[in-house]
């Protein structure tokens, strides 16, 4: 009588099995979860606005000045932090988290520095520290002169794997 | 859910980690990896949040990102990814409203395949079977090869969901291979089949997975789970040695080792070898009292000694696992209060996924680990993410004040200076003397006039011969004067041949000359003219921009109650779900207390009635 009942129990396990499966959502539920979806709707217009807002206040478009940072592959150096600085000044430092590594490995583009800076011209240095090809410590560099105009300028410092010779190219690209 | 007898927190684990994994989109990436170029910076940094899971971020970043200009080079992958933004977010009906938009498109079916496969899985997991049966049969086979097998595990879920297990078998069969997905759709596959009544082919698929070789602790799982049901099924037909063989598969430290010891032990009840039965309950009861499986087995360990008629063991045992309820039922009302004061809530919002089994009260692991669970706190986490998100805007907001005064500052401190550098007068001026340099050239062309472009040193000399020429009337008479004459009207004669051989050559560079002092004055004019138009628009900018701050800082007061309110129905919901819960487990406990109790009740009776016949 008894092993009927455990065996009737476990034999409940003859559900399918997933590891997620549909869930039923009580009326109360599907209300606080109607709520709380518009609330999220209206404080992401909210940030929206306010995300432009704040760009065109603090980093109007005259003196605007990004730059971006991405990998293509990212075998031949691993990066590990980057320092910036425009026209010999320190601007940004950043070290990277696994992370960080792995969401520029898949083609994502990092936005290393946001800030403001004269028209006319400047000299752009970055300073990147990791690991070569052969896993050993490796600074390297690269720099820009470029013209700022009136109009915003963005700027992407890219590290390309080149198969031809096994090692890590540095470049900077002018959008 | 994960259907187990007792799940502990590394299934919810698993789950959790499945459950981001199902819901996740893979959009299209700003480049190919190996292609080397980026088509869009604004994409490519959302794709940097997107792929850190900072989905709030990634959407408010988007959405900028579209407001400021369209994305042309990622055509519809923009839009989807939005789409698949607002699912990772939980907001369902936002990114169906998107994915829908994105279907009216013509002309991509595998676009069209890739939407229809995420709205069904949206659909699915909010238990919307029919609407996800919908999106499923739209989908043309055009998913790749591993979204392929996630749609026909999905579709046979939801037709065994439904118990259409016929309909199930066929989805179900096209999952071939040793993929974690093909695995699972394999282990259903055999239920189906069980519950049809295919006995042989479902035990035959249970029997191979029970046997498979793992390389991970999910798969490993699964091999426990197959060995469990084929276990059980083989004892509910009363073969016990073959049912043991795959209860002894199941690993000793899995969660489901548990359910196959107190299963074995009623499988030697039946066959009334009660030593054998008594041996594995009295290992289970070694094993945490919390465990409702173990907590049957105390009840089962006094039954067995009843069996072999040792009644003062079963009276200790059953004393024992009264004490042992009525110890849990304390630990129940302790979850109880936990929960009802919201310290259970907070302290597991607080923890990592690494101290969360530690710090919550057994009681409230099932529970804690479930998908429904986890989704209420996620939304708590959410909520509590707005809440400080509008607390920081509400203080940065003054600093977008200061900002604008110091920028409104700095306007009237510069106009002075620009009105100076672009006079009005000084342009005039020059606009002036640039048209009659203009006129003078037309003139020098008309007529052919070389020496008017003559070189300074030929000036010079003409200055001379003209000075020349004005004393010849002073030689009068004289023999010099006609040769004078005749060498100054040939020297006038060089000159004149110089300059005309030069003409169209000096008349080019003048030409150049003026045009580019036409563009300088163009360039100032347009400079003037966007002065003048900044004059009259930069207060109204500076308005607007005030306007802009000051609606944001009422709208972000507005919200703040409403997150307040959200926040506490949100604490209410996962409060209740808790206390139902574990009212449950009380009820349980209170269950097998009486049961026990009425057990030594009765052999008391059964001894006194006993005793009253013998002194008859």
């Amino acid at each position: 009588m008894k092993l009927k009942q455990i065996i009737a129990g476990l034999l409940l396990m003859l559900l399918p099995l997933m590891a997620v499966s549909a869930e039923s959502a009580s009326a109360k539920n599907e209300t606080l979860d109607g709520q709380i979806q518009n609330l999220k709707q209206e404080v992401l217009k909210l940030n929206r606005n306010l995300f432009l807002l704040q760009e065109e206040l603090l980093f109007p478009g005259n003196s605007q000045f990004s730059v971006f940072l991405s990998l293509d592959i990212g075998q031949y150096f691993q990066l590990d932090s980057v320092t910036l600085k425009i026209d010999n000044k320190t601007v940004a430092n950043h070290l990277y988290t696994q992370h960080e590594l792995q969401a520029l490995k898949r083609g994502a583009v990092q936005q290393l520095y946001l800030g403001n800076i004269k028209s006319g011209q400047h000299e752009l240095v970055a300073l990147f520290t990791g690991k070569g090809a052969d896993g050993r410590d490796s600074q390297r560099a690269t720099s820009l002169n470029f013209d700022k105009r009136t109009d915003p300028k963005f700027i992407e410092l890219k590290i390309i794997d080149q198969t031809s010779n096994g090692r890590a190219l540095f470049e900077v690209k002018e959008w | 859910m994960v259907v187990t007898a007792s799940p502990l927190r590394e299934i919810g684990c698993y789950s959790c980690a499945v459950l981001l994994w199902l819901l996740s989109i893979q959009p299209l990436q700003a480049k190919a990896v190996g292609e080397g170029e980026v088509a869009n910076l604004a994409y490519g940094e959302v794709l940097y949040q997107f792929y850190q899971e900072r989905y709030f971020d990634a959407i408010v970043h988007l959405t900028a990102a579209l407001q400021k200009a369209p994305m042309a080079e990622q055509g519809s992958d923009a839009e989807l990814l939005l789409g698949g933004l607002y699912l990772s977010y939980g907001m369902h009906d936002e990114a169906e409203r998107i994915l829908n938009q994105l279907l009216l498109e013509e002309g991509n079916e595998a676009l069209h395949d890739r939407i229809h496969f995420y709205l069904a899985k949206s659909r699915y997991r909010r238990g919307l079977l029919p609407a996800a049966e919908r999106s499923l049969t739209q989908i043309k086979e055009q998913l790749p090869i591993a979204q392929q097998q996630e749609q026909q595990l999905i579709y046979g879920q939801l037709l065994l969901d439904q118990s259409r297990d016929k309909e199930a078998v066929v989805p179900l069969s096209n999952l071939q291979g040793d993929s974690i997905l093909a695995r699972y759709g394999q282990y259903n596959l055999a239920i189906a089949q069980l519950r049809l009544g295919d006995v042989e082919s479902g035990q035959a698929l249970l029997q191979h997975l029970g046997r498979m070789e793992v390389n991970s602790g999910e798969l490993a799982m699964l091999r426990d789970q197959a060995n469990l049901t084929i276990g059980s099924w083989l004892l509910q037909q009363g073969d016990l040695e073959q049912a043991k063989r795959y209860l002894n598969l199941i690993r000793i430290n899995s969660m489901l080792s548990n359910d196959a010891i107190l299963a074995a032990g009623w499988g030697y009840a039946e066959q009334e070898d009660y030593p054998e039965a008594l041996a594995h309950w009295l290992e289970l009861s070694q094993r945490s009292t919390a465990e409702p499986v173990v907590q049957d087995a105390l009840l089962a360990i006094p039954y067995a000694f009843l069996q072999l008629n040792a009644k003062p063991q079963a009276i200790e045992h059953y004393n024992s696992a009264i004490a042992t309820y009525q110890h849990e039922m304390v630990e129940v009302a302790a979850a109880q209060t936990d929960v009802q004061s919201d310290a259970f809530t907070n302290r597991y919002l607080l923890s990592s996924e690494a101290e969360s089994k530690e710090i919550i009260n057994a009681y409230l692991q099932p529970l804690v680990i479930s998908h429904p669970f986890q989704t209420a706190l996620q939304s708590l986490r959410d909520l509590q993410a707005i809440e400080q998100n509008l607390t920081h805007w509400s203080s940065e907001l003054g600093t977008f004040d200061t900002m604008l005064a110091a920028r409104e500052q700095n306007y009237e401190e510069k106009l002075p200076l620009l009105e100076r550098s672009t006079a009005i007068e000084q342009f005039q001026k020059l606009r002036q003397q640039q048209q009659q340099q203009r006129q003078y050239l037309t003139q020098i062309r008309a007529k052919s006039d070389a020496l008017a472009l003559a070189t300074s040193k030929e000036r010079r000399a003409l200055t001379r011969l003209e000075a020349v020429e004005s004393r010849l009337p002073q030689l009068a008479g004289s023999v010099d004067q006609e040769q004078v004459a005749q060498r100054t009207q040939l020297f006038h004669g060089i000159l004149l041949w110089r300059a005309s051989t030069d003409f169209q050559g000096r008349l080019w560079g003048v030409e150049k000359g003026l045009r580019e002092s036409e563009e300088l004055l163009e360039q100032i004019q347009v400079r003037q003219n966007s002065l003048i138009a900044l004059k009259g628009q930069q207060k109204a900018i500076f308005a607007h921009f005030a306007k802009q701050i000051s609606s944001t800082a009422g709208q972000i007061e507005y919200l703040k109650p409403i997150v307040s309110e959200l926040i506490d129905q949100q604490r209410a919901e996962i409060r209740d779900a808790s206390l139902a819960y574990l009212k449950q487990q009380q009820l349980r406990l209170e269950s097998y207390l009486t049961q026990a109790q009425f057990a030594i009740a009765q052999i008391h009776d059964e001894a006194l009635k006993k005793s009253e016949r013998q002194s008859q």
